[in-house]
């Protein structure tokens, strides 16, 4: 045995499986050179200095870590494929005389070539498309990122490691695979009976019930901050069901129809029925494992895309005006300042300042119904109040006046645990002159309260007769202006130690924020794909070469190669579009919950949401479909070619 | 009554790239009657399996033309192809080719289903035929589940199911025990005797015997042929003169 001839063996073996193997190899260079890309990305420079850029540093951190793991579970489920397929040849090469240790280094000497045309691929298309990428994302953040068009060393050495120790484990499973079956057993490969599976009706009832439990949750969940428990609950009751239906509906449903003699002797039904009992039987958790996949595909490009699409709306509901500049009333003097300079360069950036409200106040958190949950609130004083509303009331010292945007809190008195005092409220508000804040997006409801300068509640204003003082306005102006100025406060904000909220400013860091999250979203959804499209498509090929036989052995006993084609079609279009299906529907319950979730975000456009899960779902379709189309054909071509050879009666 | 009428069959294989052309059958023409029981023998690569293929109209001949009932396998449509196959021929194969994922009485029922045909016709169909071959017992099982003898006879219920102008048996008792192929022969004369034609390829002298005819066929063209004068008479020994005369010609006996 000589090294020469296992070079040539494991060469002519990778030829002669081309087939078999090139989608692997081809999912091996998309992961490798997605994988450099994330890498290069988490180490660019650019990234660490602008405002957000940490969090996309993080996420690209994070996505090298999620693409290795699923590197490794997904190559090494496709592998077993190809392995399954190739034990037949191995027995082969076992009876012709190689012992284990030289089939051993046939397929090290495979693995080697495979692993190092793979990772070089990747590694030359994943340099070769950084730039691209990295304009790309400078496009969806906002922010133009810095390209110095070199090899990151340090993401190609990582990228060369994370793959070399992935096929180093895929190989040990190979090798694994060939040390404990014995020969005659390879031989056979995967040819071995199948008994006809049977129907769990329990299991089937159990997965059925879990499903609308789950759904239930999900449509339950009100806040999921609170309702944690209910979220993940929702998820692990759908996800067990998903798998119950798959692997115990599926067979118990296709029973049922077979049970229905009218229905099932038909000539459309009879062999597809049939043939996708043990279709099921078989491939029941690869299926349940792609509908997951598919969900969590379908649930991270709804977030990150209607996220991002949802900037702006997200800046509208977290702030009520372009700039608002706060201060404790210590700095007073420093605020004037500030509002002076605005005032003073808001013509050299022809601006106006519109919409101007000035006033005082702070922001506690007390108990105020004595229902043992803490409320927070916005205390005013009466002055401020009437300046704002151009009135002149007057309040007696235990008396207040409360704007409440919820009807928990209606109390005639309210107590204040931490100064131990109650006061009455004389008037519930119907309208209050700021705008309430995200009361109306969920759970952080404040409380606006007016109490007299000198009532019972001045221990909250403090010495200088108010907590903090705030100056809120808005911009009229081109867009690019405003933009520029919003900087120009916050720099001068900053220098003076006040605190200023620009949307400008915050949508610019919600953009790289967004834009990452996006940008990590599409990544993940690109490997999320591959993946399910090569398991679907070993799938079907395994199967085609399992039906083979039994098409055969249809055509001799009269089935026409048409009829044969259309239930081949069927089959495929069932075991392909199932998980899809099913995700979608899956989806469609866990809406409502994706909504209230994005709500933490403040993001609350209901029509984005659906918008962009089904912009989403449709996108995934019609890739999808395009899978769909190629793998039937290949299919086709394995289990039922067009030869005329196909219909001799004996070898 | 005529029902299979072979005319001149002639086929050349052409290797895939070409080169060179293997004869598999030179010009053979013989003629079936209604009712008849014709075994048809040879040797490994003699060409028979390459002609009941044709017989079947799973491939097409070179030259040359086959009649059913008739009809000429060249005018019937591709597309109509199966289904003419289904409604005329019915088939038994050496190993039995009967589906694992159908229980036994869907094997025997899936050319009807094929056919379309109506639910209360596959009733009526299946009991008789089922008790005549002895397997009522067996309709809920799987191909895996029963011996290879039962599995030959669900096999045969399925190609008479569609009442056959012909059975074509490929190596019948190939994969069978001798008590099996006993049985299954002895069925076969049976459904002969009922007015059953069938053509039955073999190798096993014991199996032709139970024929009323016997073709034998040597490098692709017809050597010899036995018949019986009555049905009693057992032609065994003279099947046994004409196989040591086949392989008296020049070449050794496999």
């Amino acid at each position: 045995m000589n090294k020469k001839l296992f070079r040539r063996l494991a060469v002519t073996n990778l030829k002669k499986n081309a087939m078999m193997i090139l989608p692997y190899l081809i999912t091996c260079v998309i992961v490798v050179s997605l994988f450099y890309i994330v890498t290069s990305l988490s180490a660019n420079s650019g990234l660490n200095t602008m405002s957000g850029g940490n969090l996309v540093i993080d996420l690209m951190k994070f996505g090298n870590r999620l693409f290795a793991i699923l590197s490794l579970l997904f190559l090494l489920y496709a592998n077993s494929f190809i392995m399954k397929r190739r034990k037949k040849e191995f027995g082969l090469y076992h009876i012709l005389g190689l012992e284990k240790k030289h089939i051993r280094q046939v397929i090290l000497l495979e693995s080697v070539i495979c692993s190092f045309v793979t990772i070089a691929c990747g590694l030359i298309i994943g340099v070769g498309s950084n730039k691209f990428v990295t304009a790309a994302l400078s496009k969806i953040i906002g922010t133009e990122l810095s390209f110095t068009g070199f090899v990151s060393v340090g993401a190609a050495a990582q990228t060369i490691i994370t793959f070399t120790v992935i096929f180093s484990l895929i190989f040990l499973y190979d090798i694994r695979q060939i040390q404990t079956t014995n020969p005659a057993e390879l031989l056979k490969g995967g040819q071995i009976g199948e008994k006809e599976p049977k129907a769990k009706w329990l299991l089937a009832v159990l997965g059925l019930g879990l499903l609308l439990y789950g759904y239930t949750l999900s449509l339950s969940v009100n806040d999921p901050e609170k309702d944690i428990k209910t979220v993940v609950g929702a998820i692990v009751c759908v996800t067990i069901a998903t798998y119950l239906l798959f692997i115990a509906g599926s067979i118990a449903g296709l029973k049922l129809l077979r049970s229905h003699e009218n229905f099932y002797y038909k000539p459309k039904n009879f062999t597809l029925i049939s043939g996708m009992l043990y279709r099921m039987k078989q491939n029941a958790v690869g299926l349940s494992n792609i509908c997951i996949l598919f969900t969590a595909t379908l649930f991270v490009m709804t977030t990150t895309v209607s996220l991002y699409f949802g900037i702006s709306h997200s800046v509208a509901n977290q702030f009520s005006r372009d700039i608002s500049l706060s201060a404790p009333a210590s700095d007073k003097e420093k605020l004037s300042e500030l509002v002076k300079f605005i005032e003073k360069n808001k013509k050299l950036h022809s601006l106006q300042t519109v919409n101007v409200q000035q006033y005082t106040g702070g922001k506690f958190e007390d108990d105020l119904n004595e229902d043992s949950k803490s409320d927070n609130f916005f205390l005013m004083p009466l002055e401020s109040y009437n300046r704002l509303t151009s009135q002149s009331l007057s309040l007696a010292k235990d008396e207040v006046l409360v704007f409440s945007g919820s009807a928990a809190i209606h109390s005639d008195t309210l107590s204040f645990a931490l100064n131990k005092v109650k006061v009455n409220v004389k008037e519930y508000l119907r309208q209050f002159p700021l705008s309430n804040d995200y009361s109306g997006i969920y759970g952080l409801e404040r409380l606006y309260i007016v109490s007299p300068e000198d009532g019972l509640l001045a221990g909250y204003f403090g010495t200088d007769g108010a907590s903090d003082l705030y100056y809120e306005f808005d911009l009229a102006g081109s867009e690019s202006d405003k933009s520029d100025f919003s900087y120009t406060i916050s720099k001068m904000a900053e220098g003076f130690g006040l605190t200023v909220n620009s949307r400008f400013t915050f949508r610019d860091s919600l953009n790289v924020r967004f834009g990452g999250l996006l940008f990590l979203g599409i990544l993940i959804s690109m490997i999320l794909f591959t993946k399910t499209a090569l398991s679907i498509f070993y799938k079907q090929i395994s199967e085609g070469y399992d039906d083979q036989e039994r098409f055969k052995i249809l055509e001799k006993v009269g089935m026409s190669q048409k009829e044969i084609r259309s239930t081949i079609r069927r089959q495929i279009l069932i075991v392909f579009f199932s998980p899809i299906l099913i995700a979608t529907l899956h989806l469609c319950f866990a809406l409502p919950m994706v909504m209230k979730l994005l709500k933490i975000a403040f993001m609350d456009d209901g029509v984005l949401i659906v918008t962009s899960s089904a912009v989403s779902a449709a996108a995934l379709l019609i890739i999808y479909g395009a899978v769909f189309l190629l793998t039937e054909r290949v299919y086709r071509k394995i289990a039922a070619p067009l030869t005329t050879s196909i219909g001799r009666i004996t070898g | 009554m005529r029902i299979l009428e072979v005319k001149n069959l002639k086929k050349i294989y052409k290797t895939r790239f070409g080169g060179n052309q293997v004869e598999a059958l030179s010009n053979i023409s013989f003629s079936i009657d209604h009712g008849e029981y014709v075994a048809i023998m040879g040797e490994s690569g003699s060409g028979k399996t390459t002609l009941l293929n044709m017989m079947a109209s799973l491939d097409k001949p070179t030259e040359g033309s086959i009649l059913l009932n008739g009809t000429t396998y060249a005018d019937i449509r591709e597309d109509q192809l199966s289904s003419f196959r289904r409604d005329h021929l019915g088939f038994v194969f050496q190993d039995f080719n009967l589906l694992d994922n159908f229980n036994i009485k869907d094997n025997i029922l899936l050319p009807l289903v094929l056919s379309g045909r109506p639910r209360n016709e596959m009733k009526e169909k299946l009991l008789p035929l089922v008790q005549i071959l002895g397997i009522e017992k067996l309709l809920k099982k799987y191909p895996y589940e029963i011996s290879g003898g039962q599995k030959q006879r669900a096999a045969a219920a399925r190609a008479l199911i569609t009442s056959p102008s012909l059975i074509l048996a490929d190596e019948p008792t190939g994969a069978l025990d001798s008590r099996s192929s006993d049985e299954l022969l002895k069925l076969f004369s049976d459904i002969n005797r009922e007015g059953q034609t069938i053509v039955m390829v073999t190798h096993s002298v014991r199996a032709a015997g139970c024929a009323s005819r016997v073709l034998f066929i040597k490098d692709g063209s017809i050597f010899s042929e036995v018949s019986k004068q009555s049905t009693n008479e057992d032609i065994t020994p003279k099947i046994f003169n004409v196989l040591s005369a086949m392989s008296g010609g020049g070449n050794s006996h496999e």
